[in-house]
């Protein structure tokens, strides 16, 4: 019997050390003009994954790509105004139950107000590197991000803020819709199911343009009118308006922007926020009336979720880089072939810009699955 | 002398104090012969048989088997135990066979002296059944065979019949009787049974109460097979009887007076 | 062929009525889940997409064999055979680490005494916990790590209580047929300890996919735990319910072979 467990032993033994070492080395066959991308890293250690080696490279929102600048992590190898000039990137999402109300409209117009004024005060402060409101600025992002001056005024160097709705941001919206139909993360049926007769048509009716124009005419108000919830994602640079609309020192240091138009915002349930995709779920859930997020998940989780919300403003464009190590040997897209990105989320716009620059090109992006 | 005990003596501690079990015990055991040790409860005689085996260390005295001291365990002195210890994967072949494996013993060998030990106690048939498929008093006789198969100078069973029903305590007893007339083994044998006692042994040695030594050895000196229903039988009987009590009753108020 | 048959009608005779409870129970849960689902979507509730019909969870996990995953844009079985892969590595890992230091603690004093508040230490917190931190240290691996983790304290503790437990009337009796320790150890102790092994590992295996789903739930862009993750993230849901089921049987399969090799090995041996 002793010699039967031995040899049972060895031949386990065997098998077990075959299928291990087929488990460690087996890679599976790259496909030649490849790039893979790597879902599983949140955006603030994206930073240190690269660095350790673990990803080539990794394409996020600012302020985290002038972060790794900055401290000679990486080098930006293509920023998103590159691979799409003026795309949209935030936008202000409002609840449509939270419009539906009696007082619905007037508050989300009074806040797409304050959200106006914050933004060009935004642009104007940026427009005069030397002026105190510039000083101001920075301070408030580094206060919003907790990152230093430098990697905030160069963030903010690569984004425009932007409230408009134009016909190129309908237009984009369309086109990440298409995307998403072509990848079968959504479908025709799903579009027609949610009572959309086409891409289209939905984006019409997603986007709704009249309460930014009405927003226009809002006046301010001595009293509070109503309280709002606010949703925002952590650290995004992107989203400063609101942080801005909520501080005093904005405005003339007794009360913010919000305060002025009449407003009560707070922090919604579970805000800050580490990605769109929460952030929409939160909608859901009742918990936020109006937020900031990134375009794609709105559209996505409205399609296939059925969140009832609505897009009622921008807040930039642009803004976000695809960073790769220093002394990689990395200097054009084509070098990025068999090499791994870090994106945020398959929702998230950054995926989507890259996904574009790569199939331009004539790369497949696919997920890395070794 | 093929077991030779002189002034053996044993103390366990408990606690601070300590506990006397034996002292003083001799004995004097001859080549193939069937001796009965038998004691009221708590008298040392398992004690006495573990120390034979060397299972525990002796605190006095002296134990030789066949001429030499005993040190510690050994093959040449196998034990039967009440619980049968059978090694539960193992099957009735592979159980026998243990000793002989640890002495790397080939296959061939192993198996032609399992095989023979099989049939001394009457187990053809089942050499690849597990020991939970067999009966108890088939389980004792694999656990006779497994103490047989290293040659053993002597056989040291501790009240080997005690976990089995009368009527197969009876089987045994008579199994016992001819495996041991065909291998010519001295035994030495606990049990707290007379009747197993007189049935069995050449000679019966009654033990005192604890501290446990020898109060009287009778020999038994009837031709076997023995008749339980025989006069001589029943004398033999009421003599073990009558050195037991007394031990019971001293042992008794032992127990009933504080230590 | 024709045993096989015989075997299973048997089996069916014997079961036949515990089969059939069972299945009465899963249909009232289905039929029940369903009737839920139609009224959420009869309704104007913001839930209705987060609660799928079975009819449609099971139209997306079979559309898994048709089209690869339409949140990964890879085909299921590329996540299975990479949770597969994690979880045996973890057991592999496990299983050499905790049978070597279950049997020190087992049979030495001073191990234990060395082990032993190492583990109460460690073994209450969820091997969960570790999550976030592993997945940044064992850059890679930290999947891996959480399996170890969890798999290799029901090993450790079981192995060493068999090893503890053995029957000490089976230690005489292998030294009175002149066993040494080594041995006795060898030839007693282990063989004794193996269905204790087995316990171990049964209940390992079900801790060690827990912990792999959610690892890969947090931290990887492949594996059914991630299914889940990326399928919610893009509201999925009916693909997300298809993941949770997915694990399911991959958990029961494995577990289930854990205990078919159980009871082969306790009957080789003859101990059951």
């Amino acid at each position: 019997m002793d010699k039967k467990i031995l040899l049972a032993i060895v031949v386990a033994a065997i098998v077990v050390g075959a299928v291990v070492a087929v488990a460690v080395l087996y890679q599976p066959e790259s496909r030649t003009g490849t790039v893979y991308y790597d879902t599983s890293i949140t955006v603030p250690n994206m930073k240190a994954a690269l660095a350790t080696g673990q990803i080539d490279g990794f394409i996020s929102w600012e302020p985290f790509v002038s972060e790794a600048v900055m401290d000679d992590t990486g080098e930006v190898l293509m920023w998103s105004s590159e691979m799409m000039p003026n795309h949209p990137c935030c936008v202000v999402v409002a609840s449509t139950n939270f419009i539906g109300t009696e007082d619905g409209p007037d508050l989300t117009k009074r806040f797409l107000k304050a959200h106006m004024e914050a933004t060009e005060w935004m642009l104007s402060a940026e427009e005069d590197h030397s002026s105190t409101n510039y000083t101001l600025l920075v301070t408030l992002a580094q206060e919003f991000t907790l990152k230093n001056s430098s990697v905030v005024s160069s963030a903010m160097s690569h984004l425009k803020y932007k409230y408009e709705m134009d016909s190129s941001f309908t237009s984009a919206l369309e086109e990440f819709t298409q995307m998403y139909i072509d990848l079968n993360i959504t479908t025709n049926e799903t579009i027609e199911g949610m009572g959309y007769a086409s891409v289209t048509d939905f984006v019409d009716s997603y986007v709704n343009e009249s309460l930014l124009a009405e927003a226009a005419d809002v006046q301010p108000s001595d009293t509070i009118l109503g309280t709002v919830r606010l949703g925002y994602l952590v650290g995004d640079i992107h989203e400063l308006a609101q942080f801005v609309a909520n501080d005093p020192r904005a405005l003339d240091g007794e009360k913010s922007m919000f305060e002025k138009y009449g407003l009560d915002v707070v922090i919604a349930d579970g805000a800050p926020f580490s990605s769109g995709g929460a952030e929409m779920d939160s909608f859901v859930a009742g918990n936020v009336d109006i937020g900031y997020l990134g375009a794609p998940p709105a559209i996505v989780k409205h399609l296939n979720g059925g969140a009832k919300t609505t897009i009622v403003a921008q807040a930039n464009i642009e803004g976000s880089g695809l960073v790769v190590a220093k002394d990689s040997g990395i200097s054009s897209i084509d070098d990025l072939v068999n090499k791994t990105i870090s994106v945020p989320n398959t929702s998230s716009i950054q995926f989507l810009l890259l996904k574009i620059a790569l199939e331009e090109r004539g790369y497949d992006f696919a997920v890395k699955t070794s | 002398m093929t077991i030779d005990i002189r002034g053996l003596g044993k103390v366990f501690p408990k606690g601070k104090k300590t506990i006397t079990a034996i002292d003083g015990f001799d004995l004097q055991i001859g080549e193939g012969e069937f001796v009965c040790l038998l004691g009221p409860s708590g008298c040392g005689k398992t004690t006495v048989l573990r120390l034979v085996a060397g299972l525990e260390a002796k605190s006095a005295g002296s134990i030789k088997v066949q001429g030499r001291e005993v040190v510690s365990s050994s093959p040449e002195r196998g034990m039967v135990f009440q619980e049968f210890a059978l090694f539960p994967w193992r099957t009735v072949r592979k159980n026998i066979e243990f000793g002989l494996e640890l002495r790397g013993i080939l296959e061939d060998r192993r198996k032609a002296v399992s095989s023979r030990l099989i049939d001394l106690v009457g187990l053809e048939g089942f050499e690849d059944a597990h020991p939970k498929e067999l009966s108890g008093g088939m389980k004792q006789r694999v656990g006779i065979a497994r103490a047989l198969a290293n040659e053993p100078a002597v056989l040291l069973m501790d009240e080997p019949f005690g976990a089995l029903d009368a009527q197969t305590r009876n089987l045994m007893q008579k199994e016992l009787l001819r495996i041991w007339s065909a291998t010519k083994k001295t035994i030495l044998f606990v049990t707290h049974s007379v009747d197993e006692a007189v049935f069995l042994a050449d000679r019966i040695v009654v033990m005192t109460a604890r501290p446990g030594k020898v109060r009287e050895i009778i020999p038994v000196g009837l031709p076997r097979p023995r008749d339980r229903t025989s006069k001589e039988f029943i004398a033999v009987r009421g003599k073990v009887l009558a050195e037991l009590d007394e031990e019971f009753e001293k042992a008794r108020a032992k127990e009933l007076s504080p230590d | 062929m024709v045993d096989i048959a015989k075997e299973l009608r048997r089996y069916l005779q014997d079961n036949g009525r515990n089969i059939l409870l069972g299945l009465l129970s899963v249909s009232v849960f289905l039929i029940g889940w369903h009737l839920y689902s139609y009224y959420l979507s009869s309704t104007d509730s913001a839930i209705k997409w987060y609660v799928p019909a079975p009819g449609v969870v099971a139209e997306a996990f079979m559309d898994w064999f048709d089209a690869p995953d339409p949140g990964t844009d890879v085909w299921v079985s590329v996540h299975v055979i990479a949770s597969l892969k994690k979880i045996f590595l973890g057991f592999v890992l496990a299983l050499s680490v905790a049978v070597p230091a279950g049997i020190l603690m087992g049979s030495s004093r001073m191990s234990n005494a060395l082990g032993r508040p190492l583990v109460e230490i460690f073994r209450p917190i969820p091997p969960l916990a570790w999550i976030p931190i592993f997945l940044v240290v064992f850059v890679g691996w930290g999947g891996i790590a959480i399996v170890f983790l969890g798999i290799f304290f029901p090993i450790l503790l079981n192995v060493q209580l068999g090893v503890r437990s053995v029957d000490p009337v089976l230690v005489d009796a292998a030294r009175t047929l002149g066993a040494n320790r080594r041995q006795i150890f060898l030839k007693v102790v282990l063989p004794f300890s193996v269905p204790y092994l087995m316990t171990g590992i049964k209940v390992g295996l079900g801790i060690g996919w827990m912990c792999i789903v959610a690892a890969e739930m947090l931290g990887s862009s492949t594996g059914v735990g991630s299914l889940i993750r990326i399928s919610a993230d893009l509201s999925l849901f009916p693909t997300m319910y298809a993941a949770m089921v997915l694990i399911g049987i991959l958990s029961v399969l494995t577990t289930g072979v854990a205990s078919l090799i159980e009871r082969r090995l306790s009957k080789w041996m003859g101990m059951r």
